[in-house]
């Protein structure tokens, strides 16, 4: 085992002792879990026992990249960030591309495990293998670009992008916000579960990384090149690559709409006037100027810089927004310009903030405040109206600085709608482990709605099949419907999406399954079959289940707030809903996955059929 | 004349595909910091450009080399290191402007680009088609192109990144 693709290496560093020590993967667990969130999530599973608190310094907060990561396959500069979520309580895990991951593993660690808590802020250098905690006195409140910006200076590379890569939290991160996310090589963000938050908590402002190291494979290097080859034209041919390689996320703006998926002011209407203002093609072609700012080996025309050319931003410049941006803070809060979206994308991205939270907070704020359940008073003086750019701006900083009302807002959608109470927290948008979901109205995209209703890390755990359908996992038509097939969807395309989550490389490059698995078998010299690696997806998945049933998650909370189970009033989708026959779907899914279809806990055959023992035994004295 | 690199700029995307073939083709490995290519990037304007070795008719490295183990190939016109004859010494890393010469400090050699036997990894891997491998049409001078102000910041911003290496 790992011949080839790992470094061998993790950096342990303990805040409240001052200790950073080197240590060496577990060989089963590299078998296992193989990286990524793999092997975040069998950290956390032994070392985040019960009773530690996401902001506790016991809590762990683990950067892993896994054995492709750093290699000419496509996306593989992503790493993973898995700890236990403030904003859930759950595991939460997060992963970001660009060049960070890759960066990583070059500076000589295959990952580095975070714990304790540090008395005054620091930061943590990567340099060659040598590991130093810094202080970062300077640093505070600076947002994530100046953070990066400064660092990138004081440690080498000027103006350049030579070969250092930093991740950083912002004002938000340092004050807490539960939904803080980590951001690095400007612009590319691990957003879920709040885990800026917790590394806030250990008061670590960010991390350098850079390095002369390097990846080695098993295989012989023209048997690598055919198979990354493979890899390349696989995922540039697959439906999601043709548009992603060519329009970026964006491009997939128009169809979305066609069908009712995009959030328009808070799920109140599926409808909004010159929705071809973000159309792909149109923005770029007519809307930015294109500036490429690509990611480690990608082979797409996706990352980009862009200037405004029209209207009231006009001449701004800032990171293109990426699909679920332009829907979540432009329609679903009334804002119908692409060059407002870029701005605001672009301070919420200093600031430090995972965009879904802010996106559905805001537009709850907004409806709220349109029915009368929010007055002005309340909002400090603000008048959030639908559109209301400068409002918007406004909250966000009030929220990264915990300012008046920003101080209720940083603890999220739901629990803000609990705090305003009455109807607003029906009118909320959240799955009940209690975060918001990714941005799209998913009402009437089935796998969307279900995979992250029922979700163990805070995020989508198996892939949408509403129009798609596998042939290599055993789904034959698409799940059109909201009916059983979702769930048996969902039992078979977490497992793969969870494995892919442990090799970490960008999602939008996903090749066929037999390429995946050859990539992953010439580069580390491992002979998984496609099976055995759908077996790691489900252990991850059953591991994960059993850690936050540690810390309190209960069946109620595979489940979704009641506006995501309304039917939408107009629009493609109009009337549908999967409200009523959610509890069906739920129970043939625990099904599928060998659970109890009760109360969702894996039964104890389960999990000792995935090696599982440890969690066995928890779970049974449990019960 | 031979066949030799050209860059198109204004197609690069920044993605560092060329530095991961190039140092999977001649280490072995995914390194790019034994990579004979590299791809300056600047932050400023989000401007990114292929370095590669011009292969020059009067290369200022082979003149440099004070015992003779850079050469010409007569035909392909490549400059080559010979690796058994070079003593470290680090010569030709200073002589050349573009900073195209490698140094690895693990080994004590220098390294550079020999145009892979005809067959450029990084061409392979560009995605966007910004390195190609054409018939040349006229040899390229290093002392010409060093009055260049195009050539004259190039090597200005590559001495930076050599020294951060």
């Amino acid at each position: 085992m790992s011949r080839g693709g790992y470094v061998g290496k993790m950096l342990r560093v303990d805040f409240s002792r001052s200790i950073l020590a080197e240590e060496s993967p577990d060989p089963r667990g590299l078998k296992d879990y193989i990286g990524g969130s793999g092997l975040g999530a069998k950290y956390l599973f032994d070392e985040v026992h019960a009773g530690v608190g996401p902001f506790d310094p016991e809590n762990r907060l683990i950067f892993m990249t896994g054995p492709l990561t750093g290699t000419s396959i496509p996306g593989s500069g992503t790493y993973a960030v898995s700890t236990r979520s403030p904003l859930t309580g759950l595991a939460g895990i997060a992963h970001a591309n660009g060049f960070f991951g890759a960066r990583l593993k070059y500076s000589g660690y295959d990952g580095i495990v975070l714990q304790g808590a540090s008395e005054n802020w620091v930061y943590l250098l990567i340099s060659d293998g040598k590991a130093e905690l810094r202080d970062a006195k300077d640093l505070c409140g600076k947002d994530t670009w100046e953070t990066e910006e400064i660092l990138r200076q004081r440690h080498g590379e000027g103006k350049m992008d030579l070969r250092t890569s930093v991740a950083s939290i912002g004002p938000a991160g340092e004050r807490l916000v539960r939904f803080s996310a980590i951001f690095s090589d400007r612009g590319h963000v691990a957003a879920s579960g709040g885990v800026g938050a917790v590394m806030g908590s250990k008061r670590l402002k960010a991390i350098v990384v850079q390095g002369k190291g390097g990846v080695k494979t098993f295989a012989e290097k023209n048997a690598v090149k055919k198979i990354v080859l493979d890899w390349i034209i696989e995922a540039r041919e697959s439906s999601l690559g043709r548009v992603i390689s060519k329009h970026g996320s964006a491009g997939l703006f128009t169809s979305y709409y066609s069908r009712g998926w995009v959030p328009v002011k808070n799920l109140t209407t599926n409808l909004f006037p010159n929705s071809g203002t973000f159309d792909g093609a149109f923005l770029r072609e007519k809307f930015f100027r294109m500036m490429p700012r690509s990611c480690h080996a990608c082979t797409f025309h996706h990352c980009h810089s862009v200037e405004v050319l029209e209207g009231p931003f006009k001449g701004f410049i800032g990171e293109e927004p990426e699909y679920e941006i332009f829907a979540g803070f432009g329609p679903n809060l009334g804002i119908y310009d692409p060059g407002a979206v870029t701005r605001l994308n672009n301070v919420n991205d200093r600031l430090g903030m995972d965009a879904k939270e802010v996106a559905f907070l805001l537009s709850l704020v907004m409806e709220c405040f349109e029915k009368g359940l929010l007055k002005k008073r309340d909002l400090d003086g603000l008048e959030p109206k639908w559109g209301d750019v400068e409002s918007v701006e406004c909250l966000m900083k009030k929220i990264a600085n915990r300012q008046g009302i920003g101080d209720r807002l940083a603890e999220g959608t739901m629990r803000t709608g609990q705090w305003i109470g009455g109807e607003a927290l029906n009118m909320a948008v959240y799955v009940k482990q209690g975060n918001s979901p990714h941005i799209h109205d998913p009402r009437t995209r089935w796998g969307t709605l279900f995979t992250q209703a029922i979700s163990n890390m805070g995020s989508q755990e198996g892939i949408d099949m509403t129009l798609k359908f596998s042939k290599e996992l055993g789904i034959d038509e698409p799940t059109s419907l909201p009916n059983e097939m979702v769930g048996k969807a969902q039992a078979r395309t977490g497992p793969k999406r969870q494995f892919e989550e442990c090799l970490t490389f960008c999602y939008y490059q996903s090749p066929n399954f037999t390429t995946l698995v050859r990539a992953l078998n010439a580069i580390t010299g491992s002979d998984f079959t496609i099976d055995e690696c759908l077996t790691v997806g489900r252990r991850l998945i059953n591991l994960l289940r059993v850690f936050n049933i540690r810390h309190g998650f209960t069946a109620e909370q595979d489940s979704f707030s009641l506006r995501l189970g309304e039917p939408p009033s107009d629009g493609p989708g109009k009337g549908q809903t999967m409200a009523p026959t959610y509890e069906e779907i739920k129970r043939c899914y625990y099904r599928e996955m060998g659970w109890d279809e009760k109360t969702g806990f894996p039964l104890p055959a389960t999990l000792r059929g995935l090696g599982l023992e440890e969690a066995a035994e928890e779970l049974s004295m449990r019960q | 004349m031979g066949k030799g690199l050209q860059v198109y700029s204004e197609r690069c995307i920044g993605c560092r595909s060329c530095e991961m073939a190039c140092s999977f083709e001649k280490e072995g490995q995914f390194r790019p910091s034994l990579s004979r290519i590299g791809v300056l990037i600047s932050q400023v304007d989000t401007v990114c450009f292929p370095v590669i070795c011009f292969q020059c008719r009067d290369a200022p490295c082979l003149e440099a080399c004070p015992v003779g183990a850079i050469e010409r190939d007569g035909d392909s016109g490549v400059v080559r290191v010979n690796e058994g004859d070079c003593t470290g010494c680090g010569q030709c890393v200073s002589a050349c402007s573009f900073g195209s010469i490698l140094f690895d400090v693990e080994e004590g050699k220098a390294k550079k680009c020999d145009l892979c036997e005809g067959k450029p990894a990084c061409v392979e891997f560009c995605p966007t088609h910004a390195i190609a491998y054409l018939e040349k049409k006229k040899p390229f001078r290093a002392k010409k192109a060093e009055s260049n102000r195009f050539y004259g910041m190039l090597s200005a911003f590559r001495m930076r990144e050599q020294a951060s290496r």
